[in-house]
């Protein structure tokens, strides 16, 4: 019995920690990518010293049925597309997804000049670097040659005294690491470019400071799909509490309860320009539902949701109280199970599976 | 460009009217009869205080009264000389067990200016604090309660003293206490000086203060309760002199203050302004004061903050689901808070956001600049 409560309390725990982890690993990607955006656009966009020649930074940017993590247009002419893989596997998909920018993205940007960087934790940079420059001798031959795809590895750094830094430091290996176009993102002979930085430099130093954190609250997406618990408090509690309606509003205040409906249409036009699928919203939606939350409006198609607003559920910590209400029912759950029949959850995808859903 | 407001007080006209400038807030002559009546009321003992709890509001009144209309069980108001008479009645479950209580009072809703209204009460205690003030309290968007700080305080009250020819005694005074969380009072008689000077030396702000007011001859010529709302409590002595030399100028103030959280977002995010709060004793060394800042800024009703990043920067989304405001609460060093709006409706968010931290968490510099500039 005692073995059990323990197996209980650990896969509970476990459960939690999971889905702060994936709060956490996704909104990290999120402040990262808004790093990168606030140090090109310090550097070389409006807020350089020197004439500006960052034309756009796309967060969004879809080619060929690719959706690398940024497209960052200069006026040189160059076009630099950015991927964030925080732990590259090899063998597997991050490999061939790079390779695929390598191909689709010259021929949608031509005539600039365009790099492919891909931007990795430093403890898989060795492994990216290895991967993808023998991927590049199969293509030896081919019509089209491959855009360079330039390896840099990232570190946080969150001891220092004055906030984090991500260090990035392309890799060293100049036979098989391409470095960045001779003409980069300046057109300034002497000034600071890619190469000069991240290749030439023993690191380079990017901040996490107030303009890139407040871009990350802007823009709390990246182009790839959230998990459920970081779409239901980032992405769609916002929109509900922007959607309520004075009358709405009335009722919250004066009786502390109201409800607003939803759909994933709202959501994602409310975020546009910026990109987000609805198969990941739809998810949310059925979390949010698992947990009182909202509950889906009957007979609507596309479906709708009732979003419950209340004053308690107001002050709640959301990003603690849903991973910490999903492990307490997870342990209530599995201490009715039978004697000698304990079930647990896939380990794979962590799901919670509750009778009636 | 930096804007900046740090508790200075805007120049205005002496309290008896001498010409300096024109008076902050009109006081109608119905409004002044009202006033004098009271002051008969209090002479005679008629009742034992006489409270004004100034709103800042963007419609009439009666709208207001028409849209908050449930937070009491019942209500029923009826136009007067000088605005509307509510009379209400509520249940109010006790703490522990019990049967609930039920109160029930009228009070004045004064409409002062198209922009003011100010709630006016001889309720006692218990029935003030669940029907004026939660009235008050629950009207938010609709109306907005004014804030001043500490420093603003003892100046009003200086002020008028000085205007009178008084001398100013604080009977008991009420601070923040960050650490307990709690209200700790001073009911020490002395100079409000003095009563202001021993707060800020422990740390705390005056929140409240009962103040004896006396002549040349050491008589008692006034005695009112003054906050940091802009309310006061007059339990003897004639309401207009706190009217006008108190509300009207926390009012004023407010106003000053307002033009800091105009126009706020900018769909250029390069552009985006911030509103930021300095702290001179840099209370951000760990995340312990960055968990209770925001606990903080749940206090505030219909505040959803959830902490996106803590340690070792602390990055929060503060939804405020009475208006629909969404925005950042940063803080990334050791001494500033920073609030960046996300959406465009945010005035009236930043301006709760503010004072609520402010009344709660501490008193700081507040000033407007860009999110890229430094503190």
């Amino acid at each position: 019995m005692a073995a059990m409560d323990r197996t209980v309390a650990v896969e509970a725990d476990r459960i939690a920690k999971q889905r702060r982890a994936e709060f956490g690993d996704y909104e990290s990607a999120v402040t990262f990518i808004s790093s990168i955006q606030a140090w090109l656009e310090e550097n070389w966009g409006s807020g350089s010293r020197l004439p500006s020649t960052l034309v756009k930074f796309d967060r969004f940017p879809e080619i060929a049925g690719s959706t690398p993590d940024f497209l960052a247009t200069f006026n040189t002419p160059y076009v630099l597309c950015g991927e964030h893989i925080k732990n590259f596997r090899s063998p597997g998909s991050d490999l061939a997804q790079v390779m695929k920018y390598s191909v689709s993205v010259p021929g949608a940007v031509a005539p600039a000049a365009c790099d492919i960087i891909v931007l990795v934790g430093t403890h898989t940079a060795h492994d990216a670097v290895e991967a993808i420059s023998a991927a590049r001798k199969a293509t030896k031959g081919a019509p089209r040659l491959p855009a360079r795809i330039a390896v840099v590895g990232f570190l946080l750094d969150a001891a220092r005294v004055n906030g984090e830094w991500y260090d990035l430091k392309w890799y060293p290996s100049p036979r098989k690491n391409q470095r960045f176009a001779k003409r980069n993102v300046t057109g300034v002979v002497g000034s600071a470019d890619l190469n000069s930085l991240l290749v030439s430099k023993k690191h380079c130093a990017v901040k996490v400071d107030r303009q890139a954190l407040a871009l990350a609250g802007r823009v709390p997406l990246i182009n790839d799909p959230p998990p459920p618990i970081y779409t239901v408090v980032r992405i769609i509690m916002p929109v509900a509490c922007d959607l309520l309606t004075e009358d709405n509003r009335d009722d919250l205040a004066s009786t502390g309860r109201t409800e607003v409906v939803i759909s994933c249409a709202d959501v994602v036009e409310h975020y546009k320009p910026a990109v987000i699928k609805t198969k990941p919203l739809g998810e949310a939606f059925a979390f949010m539902q698992r947990w009182q939350l909202a509950k889906r409006v009957p007979e609507s198609d596309p479906p709708k949701y009732a979003v419950l607003i209340d004053r308690r559920g107001i002050r709640r910590e959301l990003a603690e109280w849903l991973p910490e209400t999903e492990a307490k029912s997870l342990a209530r759950q599995l201490a009715s199970a039978p004697k000698g029949r304990l079930r647990k959850p896939a380990k794979d995808s962590g799901q919670l599976r509750i009778p009636g859903f | 460009m930096r804007s900046a407001y740090t508790g200075r007080m805007p120049t205005s006209g002496r309290v008896d009217g001498d010409g300096m400038g024109p008076p902050a807030l009109p006081m109608s002559l119905a409004l002044g009869r009202s006033f004098r009546s009271r002051f008969a009321e209090l002479r005679r003992g008629e009742m034992r205080s006489y409270r004004m709890l100034p709103l800042l509001v963007d419609r009439p009144s009666g709208d207001m009264l028409r849209r908050r209309q449930h937070v009491f069980d019942e209500a029923a108001w009826s136009p007067s000389e000088i605005g509307h008479v509510v009379e209400f009645k509520l249940a109010v479950k006790p703490k522990g067990s019990g049967a609930d209580r039920v109160l029930s009072g009228a009070f004045e809703v004064i409409d002062v200016t198209p922009a003011v209204c100010v709630l006016g009460s001889t309720l006692d205690r218990d029935a003030f604090d669940h029907g004026p003030l939660r009235l008050a309290k629950r009207s938010y968007p609709l109306a907005r309660r004014p804030f001043i700080t500490s420093a603003v305080l003892e100046k009003l009250l200086s002020r008028m003293a000085d205007g009178n020819g008084w001398s100013a005694e604080s009977a008991d005074a009420t601070g923040y206490d960050r650490e307990t969380n709690q209200f700790r009072r001073d009911g020490k008689k002395q100079p409000i000086e003095i009563a202001f000077r021993e707060m800020r030396e422990q740390g705390r702000h005056v929140h409240r203060m009962k103040v004896t007011f006396r002549d040349s001859k050491g008589r008692r010529a006034y005695r009112a309760s003054f906050d940091r709302q802009g309310g006061v409590s007059v339990e003897h002595g004639d309401p207009t002199i706190a009217f006008l030399g108190f509300v009207a100028e926390a009012v004023r103030v407010q106003a000053h203050q307002d033009t800091l959280f105009a126009g706020n977002f900018n769909s250029e995010h390069l552009r985006q302004d911030a509103i930021t709060l300095q702290y001179d004793d840099k209370p951000f060394r760990d995340t312990t004061l960055m968990r209770k800042l925001c606990d903080t800024v749940r206090k505030a009703d219909g505040m959803s903050v959830t902490l996106i990043h803590l340690n070792p920067y602390c990055q929060a989304q503060v939804l405020d689901f009475m208006t629909g405001a969404a925005l950042d609460l940063l803080i990334t060093d050791e001494r500033c808070v920073s609030l960046v709006p996300r959406t465009a409706r945010c005035k009236d968010a930043l301006n709760r956001v503010t004072a609520t931290i402010q009344q709660f968490f501490g008193e700081a510099t507040v000033s407007r600049a860009s999110v890229a500039a430094s503190c």
